[in-house]
Formats: C-alpha cells, sequence, structure tokens
C-alpha cells in the first residue's frame, strides 16, 4: 500500500535532511544529546514526534487516557533507556516500538481483566475522547471501528492500525513490530476478514454483494487496493518519511 | 442465493480470510493460484474481496482525535521531571511513591519547631540572617546555601536598604508535605504574566523578587506558629498575613495542589499570577536537596490535590 519507493529509507539516511536553513538537528542527534546530559534534548524529540506517537497509541487502545498513560510510561522508559539505543534503527522506529509495546501490554493486561465491558469502555472512550453530544457519523464509525478492533488478538490489531488506520507502508510496520513483511501482512489479512463481518454495514452501498464491474474485486495477490485515500499522518518535515 | 455459497461454477468458495491472504500474497503458491482461478468466475468471492478492500478504507477513514492539550502537558510535565531528576542526580523514583511517604510527626515536627518553613521563601529569610538556624534545619542547608547564593548582591545580607515592599504581596502559608513531614510555603503575588518563550527568565526573577520582598519583610510577620505539626493543613493566621486587597484568584485547594505537585520535593515559589493572560499558579520544586534543579509546573485555577490542571511545566537550573 506504500506509495512506490515510500518503505525503503527508514533506517538509513534521511532522503533529503534539513531543508530549512535553520537545521534542527537530527532524531539521532538530538538522542545523543540527551545521552551526554542535554536536559532538554529528549523534550524537542518528544515534541517532534508526539503527534505520530499519539496517533498510535489512541488508535490501538482507543481510550484518549489509556493511550496518554502508554505514551507516558513509553516516553519515561525510552528517556531512560536511551543510553541502550544502538543505532541499528532510526530514532522514530525505535520510539515506535516502544509506545507500540507499551500498548500492547496495556491491551494484555485489559483482556486479561475480568470485567470491563466493551460496552462501558465505548461509551467512556467517548466521553473521553469527542464528548457524548457529538452527533456526527464519522464519531460513530469511529465507535464501531473501535469496537470490531477490539474483538481482534492484539498482534493483529497493532498491525492493522499501523497499515491500514495510519497508513504505514508495511516496511515499516514491520520495523516497528519487529517482524518480517509477510508476518505483518499475514496479521493484516487476518485481521480484515475478522473484522468483515463487524463493519459490512459501514459500506456505504451497504453489505456484501458482487461488486460493480471494473470495481476492486480482482486485485490481483500481493497487490491489495492502494492506500486510502486520506492520510493521518502529518506533513512530513524536512522530507522526513512517515517514521 | 445461500445455495452459491459453496460452490460455484469455478469450484469451492474461498474463505474471507482467504482472499485477504491472497490480496496479501500470503498463500502458499498452489493455494494462491486456485483461489486466482476461483475469483476470476465468482461474482461472490469478488464481492467478499470488495468487501475486504472496503474494510481497510473504513478502517483509513476514521480521523485520529488531536492529543488533548492537558494529556500533551501531562507527558511534558512527567519528561521535564525525569530531566530535572536526572540533573539532580537524583535516583529515578516513581512520584506517587514519594508523594505516599507517611508523614513522621515526632522527628519533623520537632525539626520544623526549630526550623518552621526552612524551604519556603519565608524560611530563606530567616535562613540568611542565621546562619546557626540553617545549621540546625539539617537536610536543608546546601538548599539554603544554593538559594542565597542564587540572589547575588540583592540577597539577604548584601540589600539591608532593600524597599520592604517591591511591588508583591503574600497570601496566607499553604502546607504541603515534604519528606514525610509538613512544610509550609507562602504564595507571593508577583503580578507576573508568565509566557512560555520567557518563562524561565521570568521565574528566576520571581524567585529573585519574593527573596527581595522578604529582606525587607519584618520578623513580626513571620509566623512559624503557622505551621501546624499535626500534618494536617495550616490555618494561617488571618492577623500576620491578611492578603492585600486585589489579590488575585488562586485554587479553591491550592495546598492541596501544591502538595501534590511537590511530589516530596521542596516547594521553593507558588507565585499567584497568570500565564498567557489568564489566572494561574507558577509552582517551583527544587528537585535535589542541592536544589541545582527544578521542576517549574503552571496550573490552572482548578489545581487541586487529584486534579493538577496542568498548563505548561518545565525543568529549570536554579
Amino acid at each position: 500500500m506504500a506509495e512506490p519507493g515510500a518503505a525503503s529509507s527508514l533506517p538509513g539516511p534521511r532522503a533529503a535532511p534539513d531543508v530549512s536553513a535553520g537545521a534542527d538537528p537530527s532524531d539521532a542527534e538530538l538522542l545523543r544529546r540527551h545521552v551526554d546530559g542535554d536536559p532538554d534534548a529528549f523534550g524537542r524529540l518528544f515534541e517532534r514526534h508526539k503527534d505520530r506517537l499519539w496517533a498510535v497509541a489512541v488508535r490501538t487502545l482507543s481510550d484518549p487516557e489509556d493511550a496518554a498513560d502508554a505514551l507516558q510510561e513509553a516516553m519515561i522508559s525510552a528517556f531512560r533507556r536511551a543510553g541502550s539505543f544502538r543505532g541499528d534503527s532510526a530514532v522514530t522506529t525505535w520510539l515506535h516500538r516502544i509506545v507500540v509495546n507499551a500498548c500492547l501490554d496495556r491491551m494484555r493486561r485489559r483482556a486479561a481483566r475480568p470485567t470491563a465491558g466493551g460496552d462501558e469502555e465505548l461509551i467512556e472512550s467517548l466521553a473521553a475522547g469527542r464528548g457524548p453530544a457529538d452527533p456526527s457519523s464519522a464519531s460513530d464509525t469511529a465507535l464501531d471501528v473501535n469496537a470490531a478492533l477490539r474483538t481482534l488478538a492484539p498482534d493483529q490489531q497493532a498491525a492493522l492500525v499501523l497499515v491500514d488506520m495510519l497508513g504505514y507502508p508495511v516496511a515499516d510496520a514491520a520495523k516497528v513490530l519487529g517482524v518480517s513483511e509477510g508476518t505483518v501482512k499475514s496479521r493484516c489479512a487476518r485481521g480484515r476478514a475478522k473484522l468483515l463481518p463487524r463493519l459490512a454495514h459501514l459500506r456505504s452501498g451497504g453489505g456484501t454483494g458482487p461488486p460493480a464491474r471494473g470495481a476492486t474485486a480482482t486485485a490481483r495477490p500481493g497487490q491489495r487496493n492502494q492506500s486510502p485515500g486520506q492520510s493521518v499522518l502529518p506533513a512530513q518535515e524536512g522530507g522526513e518519511r512517515p517514521l | 442465493m445461500t445455495f452459491m455459497l459453496h460452490r460455484s461454477r469455478t469450484g469451492r468458495h474461498f474463505s474471507a480470510e482467504d482472499l485477504a491472504r491472497y490480496a496479501e500474497g500470503d498463500l502458499r503458491a498452489g493455494k494462491l493460484a486456485r483461489v486466482g482461478a476461483h475469483l476470476g468466475g465468482c461474482l461472490r468471492c469478488q464481492g467478499v474481496s470488495a468487501d475486504l478492500t472496503a474494510v481497510s478504507e473504513t478502517l483509513a477513514s476514521v480521523p485520529v482525535p488531536p492529543m488533548p492539550a492537558h494529556l500533551s502537558v501531562r507527558i511534558e510535565h512527567a519528561l521535564a521531571a525525569e530531566s530535572a531528576r536526572r540533573l539532580a542526580g537524583q535516583p529515578a523514583s516513581g512520584e506517587a511513591s514519594r508523594r505516599d511517604l507517611p508523614a513522621r510527626p515526632g522527628s519533623s515536627a520537632r525539626r520544623r519547631l526549630r526550623m518552621p518553613a526552612a524551604h519556603s521563601p519565608l524560611g530563606l529569610r530567616l535562613a540568611a540572617g542565621a546562619a546557626a538556624a540553617v545549621l540546625l534545619a539539617g537536610g536543608s542547608y546546601e538548599l539554603v546555601n544554593q538559594l542565597s547564593g542564587t540572589a547575588g548582591p540583592k540577597s539577604a545580607a548584601s540589600s539591608p536598604e532593600a524597599q520592604p515592599n517591591l511591588g508583591i504581596e503574600y497570601g496566607p502559608s499553604v502546607s504541603y508535605q515534604h519528606h514525610g513531614a509538613v512544610d509550609l510555603v507562602q504564595p507571593v503575588h508577583t503580578n507576573t504574566d508568565f509566557q512560555p518563550a520567557r518563562l524561565t527568565a521570568q521565574v528566576h526573577q520571581a524567585l529573585d523578587q519574593s527573596k527581595q520582598r522578604l529582606n525587607g519583610f519584618s520578623n513580626a510577620t513571620n509566623a512559624p506558629e503557622f505551621h501546624s505539626a499535626s500534618g494536617t493543613s495550616a490555618t494561617p493566621n488571618a492577623t500576620a498575613n491578611e492578603p492585600a486587597a486585589g489579590v488575585p484568584a488562586q485554587p479553591r485547594d491550592l495546598s492541596g495542589c501544591v502538595g501534590s505537585l511537590s511530589a516530596g520535593n521542596v516547594v521553593i515559589l507558588v507565585d499567584v499570577a497568570s500565564y498567557r493572560g489568564s489566572a494561574a499558579v507558577i509552582i517551583v520544586t527544587a528537585v535535589s536537596s542541592t536544589a541545582k534543579a527544578g521542576l517549574v509546573s503552571i496550573v490552572g485555577l482548578g489545581c487541586d490535590a487529584t486534579d493538577h490542571h496542568l498548563l505548561a511545566s518545565r525543568h529549570i537550573d536554579l
């Protein structure tokens, strides 16, 4: 689902570093300064990436308070562990991985809790996220999607959040999740199949049925429909890639 | 239509999972070929494939709610606290565990009675004028030294001519817990409108101002007897600490707010002022006993013991 070439530059040098004359320090430089004792460096790193990290956390956990807890836990952990970052992946990948793992930990803990009915959590989520009075259908879709996502295994959910919801290239998602691209594809495929009956009603035109001629039904293997038109990724600064 | 669900003229239908995996190329070669051959002639499976695509589109259509400002600030505050702790060379410890330290009424009460509010601006003034008292204060010795030092030529001893009224006023003292003991801090009103871009300089100025004000502060208005050794909220002596008219609004539970935010650290400034034009309280805590690192927390008027209403926070060198 990646644009051609979009998936390739994650760990390597940035394609277009420091376009601005101000030449903000790179992520790696900020992390190095942090390790060297610069008290502001890590905060700048967080400031730079918080929107994307937040998106991952809130999409994975649905509940904004939960997401903020996971994000905070992840950032404190990254703050303390920065010295052990070996630079074999991009700093953003490393940060994403820590956030995703913090979210997965929470999901597993949540799953282990005997109570917490889904509906209650949904109501909480609605209240915390958008306020109870939001009548828009976009919000209904969000609730349906959140509820459906929760029926998935955490691994499948995390893969779908990164690839389908946030539009990350499979290669990037694989690096973040620490698995092969094939595994990401497999998790996404199984997740989509499981979501199908739960989300079919949201499709405009409704339900399963023969597609219009010329529609996307006859996708060739490995050529799943291209990325959704609406990217939620913020505009990239300095030509940097999503991760 | 159900008769079509199992077979078509191109053979057995495939499951949604098979079709989804087919689209990802996530099948072995033989099955991949079989699904491909079937799909070409089966409207039903084509429909399922289209629906699978629609699932992805639906997922992508859900907008990401923006990060609420208070949650962003909360994380920035946690990172600033972490930074300040590291700067202070203090081992990382959960704020909560420190906050939960039980009061030790015996020893701490004795200490506080000798040197009430040693860490507060009020206490600093006493310390500057009475080295012996500082030594009695034990653990606060270094802190006092450091803070007196930062005041420079205008510090207590060198500016006996300092005007008693420098345009700031004091509110009633609030109590908070510090290392299990109850301590006092007296809020000031510097009338500063704190701004993000100038925060550090403004905080230093407010600290200096509060110390200058203390230099001209009459001993008679020092009120060590305010201190409650019981650990409950100290009731300020209204006659000694009458707030001036026009004192800005402040949180109803300022004591709870300060106590909770201090997380066991020494509070060195509580300025009931404003932040970006709105009423706010600026609270500065010294993160270590050497007081080289401070944490500035800016809270709204809703701040209490459980909800800080954090507007911003930053670590600061003292």
